[in-house]
């Protein structure tokens, strides 16, 4: 078995056969980090491929301290942003002024939902609403983080943030009812 | 009431922890193609020079053998006669070929069409003298256009022959025998030779080069291999056009990860629509020995608090624990002791963390993995 640090090495020196080894080896899971955050699949493989790209480049910037996969998972994350922001202008944001420190939810589920389903439900979710959720709940950003990257104020990540959470819940509890039922 | 519902983040954080999705195979070609898109025009560029190089030194060799042919039948015909000791004629006799071959090739890069009219003619014409004759008049011709090269010492002359002959292996023996002397001239009009013939070479050879080189390749297979369960290994077979195996993947080089020894077939089609089949077994074995978590939920329930590796016979263990941003948050050399979960006393977000673990074996074997682990509230 080849390791990561060879891979890596053989990657810097623009080998071919390590590049496909690299991609190989976290093409699908990487997939599976840039699907959440795009409406569909295409977008989320341009974003992978744009990512891949990045990484191949950049790699001989990777300084073998901390996780290699951490830091892939963090390039396409921010590969995933930067499709984010430069379709800014066609997503609305409403920017909530007043102070929600404290987030009430309202909602917990007690019973399995498949993947697939999740996936759809967190897919069709307004672009803004989607990033932030993402960010914070599944790669566990702060909102400050999440300001700061997506030019947004700390306050309107936190609101959003509630709002996706409350449609989400929303379209669960449909769903947990009527199992059959189409989301949408 | 807590433990039995779940909130919506923790369903998600727990939902996507692992999840994968393979990428259609146009993904990796198109990253490929924008890889391999800067780094072709370079080294496309050197292969180019080499082959210019090459092949226009193949062609001056090629000219001087063609030439050399003609030229010998030529005196084959007028010198029928003459010859009557070939000891005593070979020297100048070579020379004179040799030169009359520089200046033809010469002629021919600078094509001046009278100039070889005049000389052709006096080579048809003075069978009877050309020992003198043209021995005077090739002297003159080398004096006027390399006049350097035409002084040069014996020493230099043959020691450039060797350097020839190794380079161009058409050369045939005729040829460098004939040229002995004449080499200095000959390596001059090679070197201007590949400046001003590289265009017309190059489309030649190039064909040529295609027909010949293509069905050589073999088909290469990989050798069985052995590997520890959870492990990948790399099976690739080299010199075919189209690869199909029968896990449905369609790569020359394909990426593994069986649970079970596992047999891999391959069908290859090489360059000349010929099928080759291969198979590769891939033996797994149980031989980690050592378990670690990909979850873990710090909420003091008894029940996954702390994530830890599980192992039996390390010699050396060494734990590491990243955040996002590569930042180390915990470490640890003792196989017993894992991460609570805790951040400098403060309890650490959810989400995903990073750790690589190095440990050796009883076997001494050095084991590095790496992974991410998903904290779940």
């Amino acid at each position: 078995m080849i390791s990561d640090e060879e891979i890596i090495k053989g990657c810097i020196d623009g080998d071919k056969k390590f590049q496909h080894l690299l991609y190989e080896k976290y093409a699908s899971s990487m997939l599976g980090v840039c699907i959440r955050y795009f409406k569909d699949t295409e977008e989320a493989e341009d974003a992978l491929q744009e990512g891949f790209i990045k990484v191949f480049k950049n790699i001989k910037k990777f300084r073998f301290e901390g996780s290699f996969e951490g830091w892939i998972r963090r390039i396409m994350i921010n590969t995933a942003l930067n499709y984010y922001r430069s379709n800014l202008k066609h997503y609305f944001h409403s920017d909530i002024t007043e102070n929600e420190n404290k987030i009430v939810f309202d909602k917990d589920f007690n019973q399995d939902f498949y993947v697939e389903d999740l996936l759809k439900i967190v897919r069709d979710l307004p672009p803004g609403y989607r990033m932030i959720f993402n960010l914070f709940e599944i790669e566990g950003y702060s909102h400050k983080e999440i300001a700061t990257q997506m030019k947004i104020s700390k306050n309107t990540s936190k609101s959003q943030l509630l709002k996706a959470r409350k449609l989400l819940q929303k379209k669960l509890a449909l769903l947990s009812k009527h199992e059959n039922v189409e989301v949408r | 009431m807590k433990n039995n519902y779940k909130d919506i983040g923790d369903i998600y954080r727990e939902a996507f922890k692992d999840y994968s999705k393979k990428p259609s195979a146009k993904t990796w070609e198109n990253i490929e193609a924008k890889l391999t898109k800067p780094v072709s025009v370079t080294s496309g560029l050197l292969k180019n020079n080499y082959f210019i190089a090459f092949s226009s030194m193949l062609v001056v060799a090629v000219i001087v053998f063609i030439v050399l042919r003609n030229t010998n039948s030529i005196e084959e015909l007028n010198i029928a006669d003459p010859i009557e000791n070939v000891s005593v004629i070979a020297s100048p006799e070579n020379e004179e070929v040799a030169a009359a071959v520089a200046v033809e090739v010469e002629q021919e890069l600078t094509e001046s069409k009278t100039k070889r009219k005049t000389i052709e003619a006096e080579k048809i014409i003075p069978p009877a003298e050309q020992k003198d004759d043209v021995d005077v008049n090739l002297k003159s011709e080398q004096s006027e256009s390399q006049q350097e090269l035409s002084q040069s010492t014996p020493e230099i002359s043959t020691d450039k022959t060797e350097q020839i002959s190794n380079e161009s292996d058409i050369v045939n023996n005729d040829a460098l025998n004939a040229a002995e002397k004449n080499i200095p001239n000959k390596s001059t009009t090679k070197e201007t030779g590949i400046l001003e013939q590289e265009k017309p070479v190059e489309e030649t050879e190039k064909t040529e080069d295609i027909i010949e080189d293509v069905p050589i390749i073999p088909i290469e297979f990989p050798l069985d291999q052995k590997i520890c369960r959870g492990e990948k290994a790399n099976l690739e077979v080299k010199g075919g056009i189209t690869y199909k195996w029968n896990n449905g993947e369609e790569g020359s080089l394909i990426s593994i990860n069986p649970l079970v020894t596992t047999i891999y077939a391959v069908t290859v089609t090489d360059a000349g629509q010929n099928l080759h089949y291969g198979s590769i077994m891939v033996e797994v074995y149980e031989c980690s020995p050592l378990f670690v978590p990909d979850a873990f939920t710090p909420d003091g329930d008894g029940l996954n608090d702390v994530f830890i590796a599980k192992g039996t016979d390390i010699i050396e263990f060494d734990l590491r624990v990243h955040s996002r941003t590569g930042k180390m948050i915990f470490e640890t050399n003792n196989i017993n002791i894992g991460w609570d979960g805790r951040i400098d006393g403060k309890m650490a977000q959810p989400g995903v963390y990073f750790y690589t673990i190095r440990f050796v074996d009883s076997l001494k074997k050095v084991h590095n993995l790496n992974g991410h682990l998903t904290l779940l509230r």
